[in-house]
């Protein structure tokens, strides 16, 4: 994936680089003599520097020449200002003053009759964006007043969906979308309107954005840094400051104090820097994805060396402790998914005899005789590991690949088949299909005289179309199986499928809500509802945050308006 | 007019976060007084609210919006001024204030707005907004700084219009001076390339107007 922020460097580009910075900075303030004398040096030698030099001067006093544009205020503003100094000063005074006197009394009385009007209209405009996302939507505000669902209004009421904004500047706007309700495509007539909430805006420049995930209570992101400050194949864990007004809140009410601010105003902005990041894992690069726990006190991923000179080992990490313990030396080892409390991860392993191999069965990094990279075949298998005690259960069957289990341990769907490398490091789907089968776990049962973990090997194809690349999830309840595929490995964009599952007989039923909808890697199942990121259109059509939302076998949908770099972040 | 301010305030330096430079939220070193505060703000009011509604206009592009904020503005200072360490430094912590309020603004409209499907293709055109934003905005510099991203595009317009030093755009960033050096490195980078599309996209008007012309000069012959 390539972002628009991300920059790669060689030294030759990082002179040029060097004097771009200089030849800006040297507008804003003087240079030392010896960056001076660098500068003055590579632009003799450097015709596309010495024509960026200029064109930064020229455009300098382009900018320069907007000064001249009268910007007159209006006249009123100070008239304004003093009023609305006058709110603030009322709300700062202590409620018990020294005079002991209420406060409302305190206030002239104009200002008094104001601040009431004000109070019901920053009731209804403002406060809504002052409650914090808080986790699964707690502190969330109802719908906003324009909101009049129709009769055919589905009501889903679900958790927040985390998504962000990414800026070209490395700017991430972390936002929080809550569906309350949808309309069937048939009703459009019926408009809900879910409610956002901002959350942080963070500086995430350099991050591999396909790695950046919150957390469950939304206090934290974990993500790889590619390029920047020397921070190059890193993993890292960045708080998240919640949204709160500097002062203390106040709950607004019958003879509460007034808002300090005027309508369209906003209290003051979080200053508050968060404590620095965590380094859980250097010199790697994320292979897959990165998933917290459900409780969000564990943290799992798969990543290889940065230089590429091996394959991905399964990291965990536990909140509180100082780094990520990798738990595989395999370097075939791949993170799937989380099942409770436990791991799923699959390896490969290459049978004997075919090339890629080390002698003992585990697909080989080792270049051949020749020097070049061997093609292989590879073959799946897949097992549970519980990151508290250590132990790993093996799925009994062979070539299951990066199975996930729904949420209630009935179901599990997995690529069925093969897999093949070209260098026997990176590798990719082979022959076989996506299929969704039962789950059994009797290893709890103590009646169990053989224990059985794994699929109950009564396999449906989930999809019928070529598959290079797949995520796969269930919903909370486990009967809903939301599918990502791409014809193309390594891809961002490829189609969205959501299929609901017959409980009693674990059929996929035949109407699909979802059937190859375009969407990003990146989507979210909860509760009722699934959201993705549409992707962007060869003319220039942005991408849109889209929600399925449903009660029961009832399906809505609603969309967002088109922007730029969304992001689903959990 | 603008005035550069030539203090260069060391009290900076020695209370900047690793990788921020935050006058706001720092150890507060004097009591809240209302009347002092009323004072001390009715000041900056008078010094500074030309140059604080001129910046917000030109980040935002809307007078009636620009003017709600400037007075947000000077309201946050108000409440906030037992956090200023250093008199001298207002001037820039006024500016990261303003600065804090306008990325709040247009990050609020940059916030997704959910829509219903109607049944039609999923996406849709340019936002009305957006037009309307455009068809505004005069000429290609005014277009070509609406293009870039709003952090560059306040580093230019604190830089090289109201002639903020390195430290105290750093200041009103709410960034290291390192941090704010690199941003403004970009920023140019950025509206160099935006202009150039935008003297493109003129040059190809105007070409297509001469056009126009000419077929219908000969038409009407």
């Amino acid at each position: 994936m390539t972002l628009p922020f991300r920059r790669r460097h060689n030294d030759a580009e990082g002179t040029h680089e060097r004097a771009r910075d200089l030849s800006s900075r040297r507008l804003l303030e003087s240079l030392d003599a010896e960056d001076e004398a660098w500068l003055t040096r590579h632009l003799d030698a450097c015709t596309e520097c010495r024509a960026e030099d200029a064109a930064f001067a020229a455009d300098r006093e382009l900018l320069r020449s907007l000064r001249v544009k009268p910007i007159e205020p209006p006249r009123d503003l100070w008239a304004k200002t003093a009023a609305a100094l006058d709110f603030a000063a009322a709300k700062r005074s202590p409620p018990v003053a020294s005079d002991s006197r209420p406060f409302w009394r305190a206030m002239p009385v104009g200002t008094a009759a104001a601040a009431a009007v004000l109070l019901l209209v920053v009731a209804v405009t403002v406060l809504p964006s002052l409650n914090g996302p808080g986790p699964q939507g707690t502190g969330q505000v109802g719908v906003g007043p324009s909101v009049a669902p129709g009769p055919t209004a589905i009501t889903v009421d679900t958790a927040a969906i985390p998504a962000a904004r990414v800026g070209a500047d490395g700017s991430w706007d972390i936002f929080f979308t809550e569906v309350q309700k949808v309309c069937p495509g048939s009703s459009p007539e019926c408009v809900p309107a879910p409610s956002e909430q901002a959350g942080s805006t963070l500086d995430l420049l350099g991050v591999k954005a396909s790695t950046v995930t919150l957390s469950p209570h939304n206090d934290q992101l974990v993500f790889e840094s590619e390029s920047g400050t020397g921070n190059e194949g890193k993993i890292l864990i960045q708080p998240v400051a919640t949204t709160q007004p500097s002062q203390a809140p106040e709950t607004p009410g019958v003879g509460s104090t007034p808002p300090s601010t005027p309508p369209g105003s906003t209290e003051p902005t979080p200053i508050a820097t968060p404590p620095g990041q965590i380094e859980i894992a250097s010199g790697v690069t994320v292979v897959g994805d990165v998933a917290y726990s459900a409780d969000g006190q564990w943290l799992a991923f798969s990543a290889a060396p940065k230089d590429g000179s091996a394959g991905p080992d399964l990291y965990i990490y536990s909140m509180g402790s100082r780094a990520a313990k990798v738990v595989t030396t395999d370097h075939q080892t791949y993170f799937s998914a989380w099942l409770g409390s436990k791991v799923l991860a699959s390896e490969i392993e290459v049978p004997s005899g075919d090339a890629g191999t080390d002698g003992n069965g585990k697909a080989s990094n080792a270049p051949g005789a020749n020097g070049q990279a061997r093609p292989a075949e590879g073959r799946a298998s897949s097992f549970l590991f519980d990151p508290a005690t250590g132990a790993r259960t093996e799925l009994g069957q062979p070539d299951i690949w990066m199975p996930v289990v729904d949420p209630t341990n009935r179901f599990v769907a997995y690529w069925s088949g093969s897999l093949r490398s070209s260098d026997g490091v990176t590798w990719q789907l082979g022959d076989g299909q996506l299929v969704l089968d039962g789950w059994l776990d009797t290893a709890a049962a103590a009646s169990a005289s053989a224990p059985i973990t794994g699929p109950a090997g009564h396999a449906t194809p989930i999809v019928t179309s070529h598959v290079e690349d797949f995520v796969a999830r269930f919903d909370p309840e486990g009967i809903r199986l939301a599918v990502w595929v791409s014809d193309h490995a390594g891809a961002t964009d490829g189609r969205l499928h959501l299929v609901v599952i017959d409980p009693a007989t674990g059929a996929i039923r035949a109407d699909r809500p979802l059937s190859g909808e375009p969407a990003l890697r990146r989507f979210s199942i909860d509760a009722n509802r699934l959201a993705w990121v549409s992707p962007s259109g060869q003319d220039g059509q942005e991408s849109s945050l889209q929600v399925l939302g449903w009660s029961g076998n009832t399906f809505g949908e609603i969309h967002s308006e088109p922007s730029a770099n969304l992001l689903i972040l959990r | 007019m603008l005035e550069r301010t030539a203090t260069a305030p060391a009290a900076w330096a020695v209370n900047r976060q690793p990788g921020a430079a935050s006058l706001i939220g720092r150890a507060v070193n004097r009591a809240w007084d209302q009347d002092e505060a009323r004072v001390f703000v009715e000041g900056l009011f008078a010094k500074h609210h030309h140059e604080i509604f001129a910046y917000l206009v030109r980040m935002l592009r809307d007078g009636e919006l620009a003017a709600d904020l400037t007075q947000d503005a000077f309201v946050k200072a108000y409440k906030n001024y037992d956090t200023l360490e250093k008199d001298e430094n207002a001037r820039a912590w006024l500016y990261q204030i303003a600065h804090r309020v306008a990325l709040d603004e247009l990050r609020r409209r940059k916030i997704v707005r959910m829509i219903p499907w109607t049944g039609e293709a999923r996406g849709a055109a340019p936002s009305a907004e957006r037009l309307a934003m455009d068809l505004r905005l005069s000429g290609p510099l005014e277009r070509a700084l609406a293009q870039i991203p709003e952090r560059q595009r306040a580093a230019l317009i604190l830089a090289e219009i109201h002639d903020l030093t390195g430290l105290e755009l750093a200041a009103a960033m709410g960034v290291s001076h390192v941090a704010a050096r690199a941003i403004l490195t970009r920023a140019r980078e950025s509206l160099r390339r935006a202009l150039a599309a935008e003297k493109e996209f003129e040059r190809a008007a105007e070409a297509e107007r001469d056009a126009t012309f000419a077929r219908e000069a000969r038409g009407g012959r």
